[in-house]
């Protein structure tokens, strides 16, 4: 570009330095929560898999079993030539402030060959740390992280609470995790004796780990343990929280995306009203000689320029924002997916070029259209501006009926493909033809405003009006702008909404019994004898119990559940069908059929009426499905089927969580405590249902606290935009209010037409939002949610949300009219009247 | 091209739709204009004097005819062409002065010469030069804003003739400016295109110009009417 005509268009943009600042807000804001959410997955995901490394070192199996193994197992294992393998014992445990510490209970010697990281950072230790460690009960290791956090020296004995009980440890080292970075923290190493004696785990091991790399070994290995008891490859532990978490990922990033859009759109808004603002300057040039081409490169590299220095702003307040947005997701997937360690933000350059790329990316593309519509700017319009405002009312026009196509390909889309992808486009579809839609409806808006505020104020209150329809070209863009930031608001907070309302709805009708009692601990609980049902309802309050057994598989396909259910008519009917066959549920359900979560049928392409094969210890065997039922567990795959037709196929008398049902009016208190010691061996936890509501509603806000997130920050860059709109609408209005001024407008009439004029712009763009921001909320939950996890929602809006789009561009509209009014207010017309 | 013509124009039609109706701005034109020479163009505003010019720079197309500048015809230019034919060999001043609010002075006169690939000390030292002749010294680095209409008018003439071009197209010069001021600039605009041997087509409404041309030309009712100045 010539050094001149850049200079030309810089100053022009350094003219307005407000308008250039809010901008690059939105660029930087929108690669920020791109980036942030970028690093945030990323860092979970890293640190589950350095926490494997970590802990798994050479581990290529590990056996399991959902209540534990018998330690006698292990021995068994090395009897039979598996030496290289190590017993692990793991729980969880309370420092004296509270902390929560996990504790991996290890048996030296054995770990050698294994090689975690931690051991190999552990060596300059010394012998006579390692002595105490082997010889001495009561020792514990932990990282000087964990050990500075709570206080802890070498030496100190340190009380930690477990299963109700305090012991007192002694800390005799510390292990540096500098491979694993912090995956290891915040865990405390000991002998395995100790941890099973601090986790009242007498005799029994968490899992066994093992290097085997003879496939045929393995498979005879395979056979020969017991039905409850599973052996699975080191990778399959990542795989598997891949697989999990990917609908969960695929929607964060949706969201992400969304946000990162919204900040297109203002970057479009801002582009544009820049080459509206520099129509004259650009036809100038083409008098003087400079080319359509030359214009239209002139706009992309301050595009350019634009967008990279927004995009490194961006990728550097992503890399703070992933700080906190880390967090909250460690949280979640704590809550609801896999353990996540103390997760550091992991900050790969690959994943800050993608941000700062898509950023620029964004810029250039969103620029792309007013960059055009500059180089086509006719020298001949150097004149009037009427001419430009005529051709924007028919670009208006056109504008819609490109959008309608666009909506209608939409629609195509939406209908034509069943997978997310196509969902994506769909939504992207329908938001750019709304957002083309918008100019053309301002004009008849504006023509019944004006019509109302003639009546009501005479010409005065016309003029807020005509003005908006007069600066069509501006206003149109900022209209659109406007439209699409609080309708993305108003769909993101349907969507969540939904969501919640759902899920709510769900537990409420499913939770009808009393009481829940399940193995205290956490993770994957210990199952319960099945002969305790019997005890519980031999007690005199008891009406009725009800139990479920759930078993994980893993099949070719991928992991599912069985849920083996034993349960009355009543409490089956709590069931919602999403499809069924003719027969008669109950009936179907005890003669031996199966019926499949929603989320399974969808991942599985399955139907009521299909058939399908599950792998059994008789091996496989085939049930046909009588119906796919409503469920918003977070993993994919459930198979529930009645309790007699599991024990058929599963050697299996225990099970996983027991329901009670109650007299009116009994004491559940009492009851609780008569529970309680029903199980002396295994410690029970005993919920109402109203508690478990509370706790299952906690756990999704939780699990959604991201989503939250990501909502307000879209909110916060739609008001930027609106301000920044309407802002820059009236400040490049100056000359024309001044005249307003000359002729004899009061300061207060002024500031009244400039405040109403934004207030009608905010007012239309955001009442255009609420049936868009319906309709996104719809594709987001109908479509994006349904096609990632495999849910149906039922979608509903509360009247909070669909407010909250008009009062937000209402509010950014006064707010951007407050600065100008009260600018052209103190300005004296004259000055006013110089202005260009 | 005949002779030493520099501009011809040949069955020239333009007209305009509005309502759904034509109105005939310029009919059969015919007409040329020798190299060196000052033409005044006169109208009624709405006669299409505008116009005319605009088709003469490339900026507006006719609907029929020809126009041939310098031995070009601008019509079998594509748009980039014509661009880059008009930077080249035209040069432009307009009633509304027209000048770049951004660049300075200096900066919108030493433009055309940028947009020419001839910008270097030598063609820097001329801009100076003729500023200072067109009474603009020291203040060479101001913005336009800042200057009087006659003073913007100026910096306009010294844009419009930096790089030479053979063919200078002045649109009503002096519509806003008063009449002494308005004097004052067609003499230096006169001056300068006689002394570098440029031509001039100039439309106007002001009488006061007729004595500085060399041809007087009236469009009327979409056609010329000439006469000798």
């Amino acid at each position: 570009m010539k050094p001149l005509v850049f200079r030309a268009g810089l100053r022009a943009l350094l003219h307005h330095p407000w308008q250039l600042i809010l901008a690059l807000f939105g660029i930087v804001l929108g690669v920020a929560v791109v980036t942030a959410m970028d690093l945030a997955k990323h860092s979970a995901l890293v640190s589950f898999e350095r926490a494997q490394v970590a802990l798994f070192g050479r581990a290529t199996h590990r056996i399991s079993a959902p209540g534990g193994i018998a330690e006698d197992w292990y021995r068994r294992l090395r009897r039979q030539g598996f030496v290289r393998s190590r017993p692990l014992v793991e729980g969880t445990v309370r420092t004296a402030s509270g902390k929560l510490l996990k504790l991996v209970g290890i048996e030296p010697l054995a770990e050698i060959a294994f090689a975690p990281a931690w051991l190999n950072a552990s060596r300059e230790m010394g012998k006579s740390v390692w002595r105490r460690f082997l010889l001495e009960p009561g020792t514990v290791l932990a990282s000087r992280r964990t050990a500075a956090e709570a206080g802890w020296q070498i030496g100190d004995r340190v009380p930690i609470r477990a299963g109700g009980r305090t012991r007192t440890l002694t800390l005799i080292g510390f292990y540096e995790p500098k491979s694993a970075k912090a995956a290891l923290d915040p865990v405390l190493i000991a002998d395995i004796a100790t941890a099973q004696e601090i986790l009242g785990s007498y005799g029994r091991l968490q899992a066994i780990d093992l290097i085997v790399e003879d496939r045929a070994r393995l498979e005879r290995l395979r056979r020969s343990l017991p039905d409850d008891m599973e052996l699975t490859a080191r990778m399959a532990a990542t795989a598997s929280v891949r697989r999990m978490t990917r609908a969960f990922y695929v929607n964060l990033t949706a969201l992400s995306l969304l946000s990162l859009l919204v900040g297109a759109f203002l970057i479009y808004n801002t582009i544009g009203f820049m080459v509206v603002q520099r129509r004259r300057l650009f036809a100038i040039l083409r008098l003087l000689g400079l080319t359509r081409g030359e214009i239209l490169a002139g706009v992309l590299g301050e595009a350019v320029l634009l967008g990279s220095v927004g995009s490194l702003l961006g990728v550097v307040a992503g890399i703070l924002l992933g700080r906190i947005l880390l967090a909250l997701l460690a949280r979640t997937l704590n809550d609801v997916y896999f353990p996540v360690p103390a997760a550091e933000l992991d900050i790969p350059a690959w994943l800050l070029l993608k941000g700062g790329l898509l950023g620029l990316g964004a810029t250039v593309v969103a620029s792309l259209v007013p960059a055009v519509e500059a180089s086509r700017t006719r020298p001949v319009t150097v004149t009037a501006r009427s001419l430009q405002e005529r051709h924007s009312r028919r670009r208006a026009r056109r504008s819609a009926l490109a959008g309608t196509i666009f909506l209608l390909g939409g629609a195509l889309v939406l209908a034509a493909g069943e997978d997310l992808v196509s969902g994506f486009v769909a939504l992207t579809l329908a938001i750019l033809g709304c957002a083309m839609l918008t100019p053309a409806i301002v004009p008849p808006v504006m023509a019944v405003c004006r019509w109302l505020g003639f009546r009501l104020f005479g010409p005065l209150g016309a003029m807020p009006a005509r003005s908006v329809t007069a600066s069509l070209s501006r206003t149109g863009i900022a209209a659109a702008a406007l439209m699409v930031a609080v309708a993305t608001t108003i769909g993101m907070a349907s969507m969540i909404h939904s969501f919640r309302d759902s899920v709510q709805r769900w537990l409420t009708r499913r939770l009808d019994a009393d009481l829940y009692v399940y193995a205290a601990g956490s993770g994957e609980r210990r199952p319960l004898p099945f002969a305790l049902g019997e005890r519980i309802a031999a007690l005199p309050q008891v009406t009725g119990v009800g139990s479920v057994r759930y078993r994980r598989l893993t099949t070719e396909a991928g992991f599912l559940r069985i849920n083996a259910y034993r349960l009355s008519p009543a409490a089956f009917a709590t069931f919602e069908w999403v499809e069924r066959t003719d027969r008669d549920p109950w009936q179907a359900f005890q003669q031996g059929g199966v019926m499949v979560s929603e989320a399974f049928a969808r991942l599985r392409g399955l139907h009521a009426g299909d058939r399908i094969t599950i792998p059994t210890p008789r091996g496989p065997r085939t049930f046909s499905i009588f119906a796919v039922f409503v469920d918003y567990n977070t993993g994919r795959g459930i198979v529930a089927m009645e309790r007699r037709v599991y024990e058929r196929f599963w050697r299996d008398d225990r099970v996983s969580t027991f329901w009670i049902y109650l007299r009116p009016g009994s004491d559940a208190e009492r009851i609780k405590t008569r529970l309680a010691g029903l199980s002396p061996d295994i410690p029970l936890e005993i919920q109402d249902n109203r508690a478990l509501l509370r706790l299952s509603m906690r756990i999704f806000d939780q699990a959604f606290a991201v989503t939250g997130v990501l909502r307000w920050l879209a909110t916060g860059v739609a008001f930027v935009g609106v301000f920044s709109a309407l802002l820059a609408l009236q400040l490049e209005r100056s000359r024309e209010l001044g005249v307003l001024r000359a002729l004899g407008l009061t300061p207060g009439q002024l500031w009244g037409q400039i405040v109403a004029e934004t207030t009608l712009l905010g007012g239309v763009s955001g009442l255009v939002a609420v049936p868009v921001g319906m309709l996104l909320g719809w594709l987001l939950s109908e479509v994006i949610d349904r096609r990632a996890f495999g849910w149906t929602l039922e979608f509903g809006f509360r009247s909070g949300d669909l407010l909250q789009g008009p009062a937000l561009a209402v509010a950014a509209a006064l707010a951007a009219g407050l600065y100008p009014a009260w600018k052209m207010a103190r300005t004296p017309p004259a000055e006013a009247l110089r202005c260009e | 091209m005949a002779g030493d013509q520099i501009v011809r124009i040949r069955k020239l039609q333009k007209s305009y739709v509005e309502g759904g109706r034509h109105h005939w701005i310029l009919r059969d034109l015919d007409w040329c204009v020798e190299r060196g020479e000052f033409v005044v163009l006169l109208g009624r505003s709405g006669s299409g004097k505008s116009t005319l010019l605009n088709l003469i720079s490339g900026v507006d197309l006719p609907d029929r005819g020809s126009v041939e500048v310098a031995g070009t015809e601008i019509g079998r230019l594509d748009e980039s062409g014509r661009t880059r034919f008009r930077r080249r060999h035209i040069g432009l001043v307009f009633q509304q002065f027209n000048l770049i609010s951004t660049l300075t002075v200096l900066e919108n006169v030493l433009l055309p010469l940028e947009l020419n690939g001839l910008l270097n000390g030598a063609t820097r030292r001329r801009a100076l030069d003729l500023l200072a002749r067109l009474g603009l010294a020291g203040r060479e680095h101001t913005f336009p804003d800042r200057l009087s209409g006659g003073e913007q008018q100026r910096v306009a003439i010294a844009r419009a003739l930096i790089h030479e071009p053979a063919l200078i197209l002045a649109d009503e010069p002096t519509g806003n400016l008063d009449l002494e001021t308005g004097r004052e600039v067609l003499a230096l605009l006169d001056s300068l295109v006689r002394e570098h041997g440029q031509t001039l087509i100039m439309a106007t409404h002001s009488r006061e110009v007729i004595g500085l041309a060399d041809r007087i030309l009236t469009i009327r009712q979409g056609r010329l009417e000439d006469r000798p100045g």
